[in-house]
């Protein structure tokens, strides 16, 4: 674990530094200001002031020393900027992330994992993310990890991750479009082990259930087009309208994170997309409630 | 009092150059990240192209020349030199047209295409201006057949800059989008 | 003598607005005053405009979770608001003064070109007009006032509301290069004799470099919006990636015009700090010679440092440190501006008048802004902070805490000079902390919410830790500056009810447009000093002290 070329960190300490230099720069100017305006009021019968034009020694010294503090700055700023975007020349990325409107896909290379919105990270192990983008520019941005990343159409960005064990919640940073504010990010950094059980978790198939319910539910998928949309095998890359539904059932929250996975949410959302998430892309189905009831649970099976 | 019309004739080229130069750059930028542009390049007709840059650096010297016979009050090589200007434009148009035929034939077309886009872009706005210099030569043109007397220097030394940067406009046009894919 | 330009009108006084014969007058009038106060009113009216787009977007904002608007109401309003404020509010107000007072101050009586003049107003004008229009024509432009391809594409927003956007700003775009043109060529060539381009008052300066960015920055911006335009109505690929294109590209071209936009935004109203901090303070300003080439200095680097806005986008180390560079070195001529006008003050005999009031606020909240912006040439800090509130606040204290409360000081002090009367002082001073009150409490704390991690132009926002009382805390002062413009407004309408009672020079002032009756006649002058250094008045007023001959 190395946490000097942590992002978070070197941004916290080059934001201290400016912060230092700039608070005493604002307080000269605040004091200098309000010092002058007070001390230089003008009094009743106040004679003309002397009529100085200016000294060039002092504004060649305070141009030196402007020049000076801008230099040091420059310094760490290259530093810094060195230490967290040292992409190798052929970066092989560990987790692939493209940006749709308005979800995040997340695709583990050496497993070739598909899944969608809740991504999961080794913690305290240096990730090697690989960004792009379905359509218009997103941009990751996890403020408790530091730097962000826009998504770009047509262009590969790549970033270090690297987190301590937890949850960590972002949200895009690129307007994108109507769901901009919903279009969250969630991050779990598992320890090694949990990490190890995750994956394994995902790359088995789901648990086979016998229940007309099941039943039903898993043919309406493909009658009423769900199919279209969301594949539910985890190799799955197509089709990439929606998320990759494989796994869903293991997941904590939906719809881009801004929901929780329950029962009666789901039910809601199904029920009426756009009612939950105006502009969604998911179309108004006009099911039943027997054919949501129905839909629910087989997509509740997906563990 | 210095000439006031040349004056901001100069600053307006100056801010038209700008915006010339980022069509040029977004022309060469995405000729340079694609690949099918240069399998699109061999269909443009440069042997034309270059007769007609020809066509266009003479009107910038017939212009000039008319515009000496205007300060000597030449009437008649002023309207010779004016006249001269006016064809080579037109022909230079009509080269453009031409031009733009073919490549429709050939289903190359603003939307097909990254190199549709960029190169119609482009040269469209150079013939926008070429027309507008035509209009503006035209004018002067017949007010030499109207009333001479109401002729003044600041417009056709106005209308020449204009038409000089038109010309140098071309040159770059000229050399980015057909002679730079063939070096 | 060939002083004066010879314009057509006949010589009498300014058509009032209350004289209902001369009302239409306006409309064709090309009197550079006349044009002036147009600009100042349009910009006043689009002020409004934005105004209550602010307010509804801080309404929305208030608490988290908040359905006061929805999303793609939301999406307008907050581009709306930041069209608005740049290209119809900053821009127009700046060049309107501009007009108006550039022909005074360097004793001219007349813009070289009164017909471009109107032009280029009347284009904006409409510009403005026709982007408003959107409104009525299915929903306004939902990109943000950057418009980042490829959202502002047909597939992503497939209603009019950018074609609008794209049309509005070509439009307003054409006038300010109209106005540019025109001030460029005014102070070429009207100068009264024995003016050198050295001895100019500061605004007249600052503008005159101020257009050269302009006919330099716009064509940039112009050109995207064509590509942008011919993408979305004839169906070309320039900004799709899906079909070639490059989403980057338009950034490029945006922030190549957007940056020094915003220069072209703060470097007259410098201008306007120059002349008011001087003559309040009874000194002259501090080092002219480092101001003025401070802003040359401002206007050359301002075209190279557009990709600071860009650090995120996944530019490569060695183009990031460039630009961090470019960046670090226009923060320090702005910084020699800051010293020279603190300097002014030093040993002057201060007169706290409400023009003086807001220069001085400007200088604290400016400089707020000015290091905030230094922050992000520190690509580190860049890349956390930036589309965050913390940008949010970065521009508003430059925007409204540079240019607007410059603009502010100057309407206060050329008041008497447009309109013969005196804004209330009293009147003043409420609108003054009322409004500056209410904008550190709208925006410092919005430093805070975006080091927080609160991303900007989002319409909801979850409620974590600081965030609703913070958001609560920037809603409240948003009231504040709306009551402190409604004292403004107040102020503007009772003032233009009163008796002219404004002498020709309330503030003892030294540039030339002091030299002439308030307001002045059509054609300016009756007699003009003889001008042989940078403050005329003051020579004329101490013979016995004068400023060192210049020509």
């Amino acid at each position: 674990m190395n946490w000097e070329t942590n992002n978070i960190h070197i941004i916290r300490e080059l934001f201290v530094y400016f912060l230092v230099v700039a608070t005493i720069i604002l307080g000269l100017v605040i004091f200098f200001t309000i010092f002058y305006g007070w001390k230089y009021r003008r009094r009743p019968n106040a004679e003309t002031p002397t009529q100085d034009h200016g000294s060039k020694r002092f504004e060649i010294l305070m141009i030196g020393i402007a020049f000076t503090i801008t230099s040091v700055f420059f310094v760490l700023t290259v530093n810094g900027m060195n230490q967290i975007q040292n992409i190798p020349d052929n970066p092989i990325p560990d987790i692939i992330i493209t940006g749709h409107m308005w979800w995040w896909e997340a695709e583990y290379r050496t497993d070739s994992i598909i899944t969608a919105n809740e991504i999961h990270i080794p913690a305290n192990k240096k990730v090697l993310v690989q960004f792009n983008s379905d359509d218009v520019i997103h941009s990751w941005w996890i403020p408790k990890l530091g730097r962000k990343m826009d998504l770009v159409p047509g262009y590969d960005n790549y970033m270090w991750l690297q987190a301590d064990e937890g949850e960590y919640w972002g949200t895009c940073s690129e307007f994108c479009g109507a769901q901009h504010a919903l279009m969250r990010i969630h991050i779990i950094a598992d320890s090694e082990d949990d990490f190890k059980i995750w994956k394994s978790s995902q790359l088995k198939p789901p648990p086979a259930t016998q229940n007309p319910l099941f039943e039903t539910g898993k043919r309406l998928f493909q009658e009423k087009t769900c199919i279209s949309c969301h594949s539910v095998n985890i190799h799955d890359k197509e089709p990439v309208i929606g998320p990759n539904l494989a796994h869903f059932a293991s997941r904590k929250y939906f719809l881009s994170n801004i929901e929780l996975n329950t029962t009666e949410n789901l039910y809601a959302w199904i029920k009426n997309p756009p009612a939950v998430k105006p502009n969604t892309q998911m179309p108004f189905l006009a099911l039943t409630d027997k054919e949501v009831n129905a839909l629910v649970y087989y997509i509740k099976t997906l563990r | 009092m210095r000439d006031k019309g040349k004056l901001l004739m100069f600053f307006l080229i100056g801010s038209e150059a700008f915006f010339f130069i980022a069509l040029i750059i977004a022309y060469v930028y995405y000729r340079n990240i694609t690949h099918a542009t240069d399998t699109v390049t061999a269909n443009l007709n440069v042997p034309r192209a270059a007769v007609l840059t020809c066509c266009l650096v003479l009107s910038s010297g017939s212009l000039m020349w008319s515009k000496k016979a205007f300060l000597k009050n030449k009437t008649t090589h002023f309207k010779l030199g004016m006249s001269i200007t006016l064809i080579l434009s037109t022909v230079f148009m009509g080269g453009q047209i031409i031009e733009y035929i073919e490549l429709y034939k050939k289903q190359i077309t603003l939307d097909k295409d990254i190199f549709g886009s960029s190169f119609f872009t482009l040269t469209g706005f150079h013939s926008l201006h070429v027309i507008i210099g035509i209009i503006a030569i035209g004018i002067l043109f017949s007010f030499s057949f109207i009333k001479f007397k109401n002729l003044i220097k600041n417009a056709i030394s106005a209308v020449e800059v204009y038409w000089h940067f038109v010309d140098v406009v071309w040159l770059f046009v000229f050399f980015f989008v057909y002679i730079k894919p063939l070096l | 003598m060939s002083l004066f330009v010879n314009i057509a009108e006949p010589d009498k006084t300014l058509p009032s607005i209350k004289n209902d014969k001369d009302r239409l007058s306006w409309l064709s009038s090309v009197d550079h005053k006349q044009i002036g106060i147009m600009y100042l009113l349009l910009s006043l009216f689009f002020f409004i405009l934005g105004g209550l787009e602010a307010m509804i977007i801080r309404w929305q904002l208030a608490v988290p979770e908040n359905d006061f608007v929805s999303a793609d109401f939301y999406n307008q309003i907050f581009t709306m608001h930041g069209t608005t404020m740049i290209f119809l509010v900053l821009t127009p107000g700046l060049i309107g003064l501009g007009v108006y007072l550039i022909p005074l101050m360097i004793g001219a009586n007349e813009m070289a070109f009164p017909r471009l003049n109107a032009f280029s107003f009347w284009v904006t004008c409409f510009g403005g007009l026709l982007l408003y229009f959107s409104f009525f024509a299915g929903g306004a432009p939902t990109a943000g006032w950057f418009s980042y391809a490829p959202l502002s594409e047909k597939p992503y927003s497939p209603t009019t509301g950018i074609d609008y956007y794209i049309l509005g700003l070509l439009l307003t775009g054409i006038g300010s290069i109209g106005a540019a043109l025109n001030f460029v060529v005014t102070v070429l060539t009207l100068r009264l004799p024995g003016i050198k381009l050295t001895m100019l008052p500061l605004f007249v300066w600052m503008t005159f470099i101020n257009a050269f960015l302009i006919l330099g920055a716009f064509p940039l911006l112009n050109a995207g919006l064509v590509m942008l335009l011919i993408d979305r109505q004839l169906d070309a690929l320039f900004f799709l990636p899906s079909s070639g294109g490059s989403a980057i590209l338009w950034q490029h071209f945006f922030w190549s015009f957007g940056h020094p936009e915003v220069y072209i935004l703060i470097l007259p109203a410098f201008g306007i700090i120059s002349e008011v901090i001087p003559v309040f303070s009874r000194k002259p300003i501090y080092g002219y010679v480092f101001v003025a080439a401070s802003t040359v200095a401002i206007a050359l680097l301002s075209f190279g440092v557009w990709a600071h806005h860009m650090f995120a986008v996944g530019m490569t180390n060695t183009v990031n440190g460039f630009f961090a560079a470019s960046s670090f070195l226009i923060g320090i001529p702005t910084g020699v501006k800051v010293i020279n006008w603190i300097g002014t003050m030093y040993k002057g005999s201060i007169q706290l008048t409400v023009a003086m009031t807001f220069a001085l606020v400007f200088l604290i909240n400016f400089t707020i802004g000015g290091l905030s912006g230094v922050s992000f040439a520190i690509v580190p800090i860049d890349w956390q902070l930036t589309d965050s509130y913390y940008v949010v606040a970065h521009i508003h204290y430059v925007f409204l805490g540079g240019s607007a409360f410059s603009i502010f000081a100057g309407i206060y002090y050329w008041f008497p000079k447009f309109c013969g009367r005196h804004l209330s002082e009293k009147l003043g001073q409420w609108h003054l902390w009322l409004f500056v009150t209410g904008f550190n409490m709208t925006f410092l704390l919005q430093h805070i919410l975006g080091i927080l991690g609160m991303p900007r132009r989002i319409n909801t926002y979850l409620d974590l830790p600081y965030f609703e009382s913070l958001n609560m805390i920037s809603t409240a002062g948003a009231f504040l500056m709306f009551a402190g413009v409604a004292v403004f407004l107040y102020n503007l309408i009772i003032t233009m009810r009163s008796k002219p009672t404004a002498t020709p020079d309330p503030w003892d002032g030294w540039t030339l447009e002091w030299a002439t009756a308030s307001p002045p006649p059509l054609k300016n002058f009756d007699t003009l000093p003889e001008v042989h250094s940078r403050r005329p008045l003051w020579d004329l007023k101490n013979p016995d002290n004068k400023d060192k001959r210049l020509n």
